[in-house]
């Protein structure tokens, strides 16, 4: 028995509609964006920095998100807007090894920034050439 | 059953044995020889009396850090063994120091001391004069890492 046209009909919509459904779904995965958590705890470095010296201090980063590094004081030296180098890294070998750093005077606002994985990581402080005798610093590492 | 047809069935099923035998395969394992991957790092410095100094290293897999005190010196002479009595220990660089979680009072030796699981993390050694220093000495610590 041949096929009528409304049979035809039929089965070109049902194969049309199966065909839309197929191509009209998006298998590509999507990669969940992760939003970096704001800083919850600060820690605070006071040292003493000789001529051509440095320090560093380490902090653990317990949860994916934000790492604020903020020197916000020097004393011992008649010039307070003295510069000096500040970076962040992480502990290696007998030292720190920075990924990012920044030559700054004191301020209120962060003078690094960045956004860390759970971890070790680390704040050096170090003469980069301004200091004609020693310098204490004041410096704090805001991180979640 | 004729006789020819007797042997002709006899002839197939020893063939058959034999190739069911003869398609064994009894391959005898060749032992793997196992090689230890980690990391090695060899480091040393000066140690003064009274002094402590850390080394941080970062493991890439979870799995067992062997930390060895190999030898201490005289400082500046590369001939003279000593053997006094120092600590030793591992742990997390925190603030200004290495937080230990694990330490012991120890001479050097060719054995490792320390033997603690780790993570993936950063870690430290820690050498430190207990007051048995009666003058600076050079160090050798071994690490092997993941």
């Amino acid at each position: 028995m041949r096929p009528t046209g409304k049979t035809v009909a039929l089965c070109a919509a049902a194969g049309l509609a199966l065909f839309a459904t197929a191509c009209g779904k998006n298998n590509s995965p999507s990669t969940p964006t992760r939003t970096p958590a704001a800083p919850s705890t600060s820690e605070r470095y006071v040292a003493t920095m000789g001529v051509g010296g440095s320090s560093f201090y380490s902090f653990s980063v317990n949860q994916y998100g934000t790492v604020n590094v903020t020197l916000t004081a020097v004393s011992g030296v008649d010039d307070s807007s003295v510069a000096i180098g500040l970076g962040l890294g992480v502990p290696s070998g007998f030292g720190c090894t920075p990924s990012q750093t920044a030559t700054t005077g004191a301020g209120s606002t962060p003078q690094i920034t960045n956004v860390y994985e759970i971890g070790v990581y680390c704040l050096r402080v170090y003469d980069v050439g301004n200091l004609s005798g020693p310098l204490t610093f004041d410096v704090t590492v805001a991180h979640p | 059953m004729s006789q020819t047809t007797i042997r002709a069935l006899v002839l197939v099923a020893v063939s058959a044995v034999l190739a069911v035998s003869c398609g064994n395969n009894d391959t005898t394992t060749t032992p793997t020889s196992t090689t230890d991957t980690r990391s090695n790092e060899t480091f040393g410095a000066t140690l003064n009396v009274g002094q402590s100094q850390f080394y941080s290293f970062t493991t890439l897999s979870p799995g067992q850090t062997d930390v060895t005190l190999v030898s201490l010196r005289p400082s500046g002479n590369v001939t003279v063994a000593l053997s006094p009595t120092v600590g030793l220990g591992i742990g997390t660089p925190s603030g200004t120091d290495c937080a230990l979680s694990n330490a012991t009072n120890t001479t050097p030796a060719l054995k490792a001391q320390l033997s603690v699981a780790t993570n993936v993390s950063t870690y430290c050694v820690k050498i430190a004069d207990i007051g048995n220093l009666t003058g600076a000495v050079d160090y050798t610590i071994r690490v092997l890492h993941p």
